[in-house]
């Protein structure tokens, strides 16, 4: 009984049958790809190890508040044909003024994306089908291939991803649009996996937009990863808005290096998805490194969110901010999980981590797990977390000039929900997520 | 520059040659071989001559505890333990008499063992000391002091096994009511071979006009201990119990698997303090004491309270969440705690509050303090489950690194399921900064003295809730620690 040696896993019949789906999915793709390719035995290896780990269940300390068994009743199909209606596909695009680039179930689409021969030199930009053809094209993917291969969707992602995006800013460069991304669902069931890699070089600034849509019947299973590496003084700022229809499941990782002296910030806007998970690992490996991690997720039915972070100091001087607020209505769950990590030699360290939620159901339901993990005497840390219902002084305050119950309870959730988007530098962007945010969650206010 | 102010105040620290507990009693003693099977456990049933159902409960137990694989989640690091490498009982032979004809139970006591009690200050004479201590060596409780006083009031304060063979309609009531057997790894052990501990019952609407207190002591080498404790509060009494704890100075881990369950009926309210300084062993901690400790307590009826207030000093390794059950409507749940960890102790402590009833309120204090190569954990739970309307809790979490070789950490988990209720939690970490040390010293205090007040004042929040003594000595034993000489 005291052995520590593990035994052989056991697996549901119904988590069993879903990998003996995603195995045979792989296989055909590396099929497919041709034997002999090199990225053959990387996703081997990917598939040997999910095989052997299997999907977590909610035994798993990760997965206690997540449970997958929804997402695993359904196999999501990896072909099909694409509905295109290009009208319907411009209108879902982001009002912002930007590069816009479109993927239609998970593959890039040049025809629906801006013509890229205006971009100044310095940028490259390429699809991750493109990079695949490559010999050895799969490997500015997987640099933190370990990291990714420690859960179970980044296992998938790596048997499974047949495109993305990878985009160079040399150094120095600046967009002075964001580059604006729209990944669309048309297909109910498909699955949609995608791996990009954004790599600033020294002082170069990014902007960057991403958006998780679906028209018509689009419900499918969206598996991203994403990399993302900023060297010296590089700037980026990130938004990712995430709207997928209520049945849909959305996996997203993502892994950032920061050199030094760069800033990052990032925005996750979580209000879709019958599943979704969102995290970022942050490593902040050079000294006066800033970073910005901000989540506003608004969930209702039986939705689960999941937003986490990971943020790890390595080196002195280093800032975090994060600001996480959380709306759950009717039965939805939430769960907020972030860690903040100070090795030793992170001296003078100031991190900070907020968390917080309103509940507006007797339903609803919040996991919150604010960690911090400090092996540095001389840091300014702290961590925060507070859930609660709207205050009744707050309503009767807005009541009292002439708001009805409705308006004042719409007004304040609302007011709640957008703080974290102050820290929206570009105006234009802001202003297009305020009102994209009130116009998405308002119908859902009374 | 850093380095420097460090290599000061680790200096101080490690001037810790002696742990003033760490003394060895020698007297005769009855011990078990080592090893732990089903005969043991009947041996040690057979040897407190316990009823049938006592024995069916630790054999329950036992199976069960074979059939679970030994945690380790909490964040510390050690050897799996080798569960057949430990004697599980031993008594001072006068002892096991004293246990048998409690009528002469005070000068029963084996002389030696009494020596060790006054040596370590506990009165376990009925002397005109304002408490009443029940004093537990090893596996055996040796004397329960105050009994006729508190007898005249309706009080039960006696040590378990006495309790097994007394009251066997209320142990059996209570026992595993709060902590089953199949609760965790460390409870099915204790409750298999569950050596002795202190039953406590107080009746309808009784205050208990003095503090009742247990003090253990581990002197055997290679035992471990596993007391049980139950204390039952009924409707609007009112109790403080205290308890303590010490061992000599080993070269191998002892283990100490400890199962408390307190029961708080309507409108009563129990306050339960406790001073662990077990022996944290030498300069890595080797040798220390292995403390696995399940303490749970229910807020059964309306209005109950129960407060847990910890100063965790000793041990290699501390693995303790008290908890509260807060059942009843209005009821309230409290955990103060004071953590001192120092050269290579790992603590992984803090607490459970789950609130079940309606307004049920929840205080949580937590002061962690890392010095040395130590791991400090906070680690907690509060959750509210969806029938508690109107549930409130306060969680504050502080952690201070005296040195940049410490760890300080915070795993708080927070689950909510009602929208009324408020749940708020904070966490800080901080240092003993250069400049204080240095206006400290400018204005003629020592460096020594100025760590302990400032930790003192660090831990002040949590110290005015111990009795008055026993701040004092939780105090003291603070600035012991961080002289080194405890730890």
């Amino acid at each position: 009984m005291t052995t520590l040696s593990k035994p052989m896993k056991k697996f549901s019949p119904l988590a069993q049958a879903a990998m003996d789906y995603y195995q045979s999915q792989a296989k055909q793709l590396m099929q497919a790809e041709g034997e002999g390719h090199a990225v053959t035995a990387f996703r081997q290896a990917a598939l040997n190890r999910f095989l052997e780990q299997g999907f977590p269940t909610r035994k798993d300390e990760d997965w206690q508040f997540t449970p997958l068994s929804n997402f695993l009743k359904t196999h999501y199909a990896f072909n099909g044909v694409s509905r295109i209606d290009e009208a319907a596909i411009a209108a879902v695009k982001p009002k912002v003024d930007g590069w816009h680039l479109v993927f239609v179930d998970g593959y890039f689409s040049e025809i629906l994306s801006d013509d890229l021969a205006g971009m100044p030199s310095g940028v490259s930009l390429e699809s991750g089908k493109d990079a695949l053809d490559f010999e050895q094209g799969f490997r500015v993917f997987a640099d933190h291939e370990t990291d990714i291969e420690q859960d179970a969707f980044g296992m998938l992602n790596a048997m499974l991803f047949d495109d993305g995006l990878f985009i160079e800013l040399a150094a120095h460069v600046r967009l002075a649009k964001p580059i604006v991304v729209s990944y669309v669902q048309t297909l109910a069931s498909h699955a949609n996996t995608t791996r990009c890699k954004i790599k600033l070089g020294r002082g170069a600034q990014l902007q960057l937009i991403e958006q998780y849509v679906a028209i018509d019947a689009g419900c499918g299973f969206e598996n991203s990863v994403c990399e993302i590496d900023l060297a010296e003084q590089a700037k980026m700022s990130q938004v990712i808005w995430q709207n997928l229809p209520e049945q849909g499941m959305f996996f997203n990782n993502q892994f950032i290096d920061l050199a030094e002296q760069a800033q990052f910030n990032t925005h996750y806007i979580g209000l879709g998805s019958a599943i979704s998970r969102h995290q970022n690992h942050v490593q902040m490996a050079g000294e006066r490194i800033e970073s910005e991690q901000n989540s506003i997720c608004f969930a209702r039915n039986q939705q689960i969110m999941d937003t986490r972070t990971y943020t790890g100091h390595s080196v002195e001087w280093g800032a975090s901010r994060q600001l996480h607020k959380l709306v759950l209505a009717d039965q939805a769950i939430g769960v907020f999980n972030g860690m903040i990590k100070v090795d030793q030699k992170a001296q003078k360290t100031d991190g900070m981590m907020d968390n917080k939620n309103l509940l507006l159901s007797n339903k609803a339901q919040m996991n919150a797990k604010p960690q911090l993990e400090i092996y540095a005497d001389d840091v300014k840390c702290s961590h925060g977390s507070a859930s609660g219902q709207i205050s009744a002084d707050q309503i009767f305050y807005l009541q009292a000039r002439g708001l009805t119950k409705q308006q004042a309870r719409q007004l304040v959730t609302l007011a709640f929900l957008m703080e974290p988007l102050e820290s929206v530098a570009d105006h234009a962007v802001r202003d297009w997520l305020q009102q994209a945010l009130s116009a998405a969650v308002t119908p859902y206010l009374n | 520059m850093q380095t420097t102010q460090y290599e000061e105040i680790n200096d101080i620290l490690a001037k810790n040659q002696h742990y003033k507990e760490g003394f060895h009693t020698q007297t005769l003693v009855e011990t078990f071989a080592k090893g732990l099977n089903e005969d043991v456990v009947k041996a040690i049933s057979a040897k407190k001559n316990e009823p049938q159902w006592m024995l069916d409960f630790r054999l329950k137990a036992f199976r069960h505890w074979q059939t679970m694989p030994e945690p380790h989640w909490a964040k510390a690091e050690y050897e799996p333990i080798d569960y057949q490498d430990y004697s599980y009982y031993s008594a001072p032979e006068c002892g096991s008499c004293a246990t048998d004809g409690q009528a002469e139970s005070g000068s029963a006591v084996d002389p030696e063992v009494a020596k060790a009690f006054a040596a370590l200050g506990v009165p376990i004479d009925d002397s005109d000391a304002n408490i009443a201590v029940d004093a537990i060596f090893d596996s055996v409780s040796v004397s329960t002091t105050k009994r006729d006083q508190l007898e005249k009031l309706g009080i039960i304060f006696c040590s378990f096994s006495e309790a097994v063979q007394d009251h066997p309609e209320l142990v059996q009531r209570y026992l595993g009511s709060v902590v089953p057997y199949h609760d965790n790894f460390f409870a099915a052990l204790n409750s298999a071979v569950a050596s002795d501990g202190t039953f406590v019952f107080i009746p309808e609407g009784v205050r208990c006009p003095i503090d009742l207190s247990t003090y253990f002591r581990i002197n055997e080498a290679k035992t471990g201990q596993f007391e049980r404790t139950i204390l039952i509060a009924e409707k609007g009494s009112y109790i403080s119990y205290i308890e303590g704890c010490s061992a000599p100075i080993r070269d191998t881990y002892q283990l100490h698997a400890a199962v408390v369950e307190v029961i708080v009926h309507e409108d009563a309210e129990v306050k339960y303090s406790t001073v662990q300084n077990w022996y944290p062993g030498d300069e890595d901690c080797q040798g220390g004491i292995l403390n696995f400790v399940t303490k749970r307590g229910v807020c059964e009826g309306r209005n109950a309270k129960l407060s847990w207030t910890q100063a965790e000093t000793g041990s290699a390794i501390t693995w303790k969440y008290p908890s509260c059950i807060l059942k009843g409507d209005n009821s309230i749940g409290e955990f103060y705690s004071v953590a001192l960890t120092n050269r290579r102790q790992q603590a992984d402590t803090g607490t459970k509050m789950i609130h079940i009833g309606k307004n049920t309120r929840s205080t949580i204090i937590s002061k962690g303090l890392s010095a040395g190569k130590s791991d400090n954990t906070y680690r907690g739970l509060v959750k509210i489950l969806p029938g508690a309307e109107g549930a409130r809790n306060f969680t504050q979490c502080d952690s201070m690194l005296i040195g940049n070789q410490c760890g300080a950490h915070t795993f708080p988990y927070i689950e909510v399921q009602n929208p009324t209720a408020q749940v708020e939690h904070e966490a800080t970490t901080s240092r003993i900064g250069e400049d204080q040390l240095f206006y400290c010293q400018q204005r003629g205090i020592s460096e020594q003295d100025a760590i302990s007040m400032i930790v003192n004042g660090f831990c002040k929040e949590v110290f005015k809730e111990l009795p008055l003594e026993f701040a004092q000595e939780a105090e003291e034993l603070l600035a012991i620690s961080l002289e080194g000489s405890v730890g």
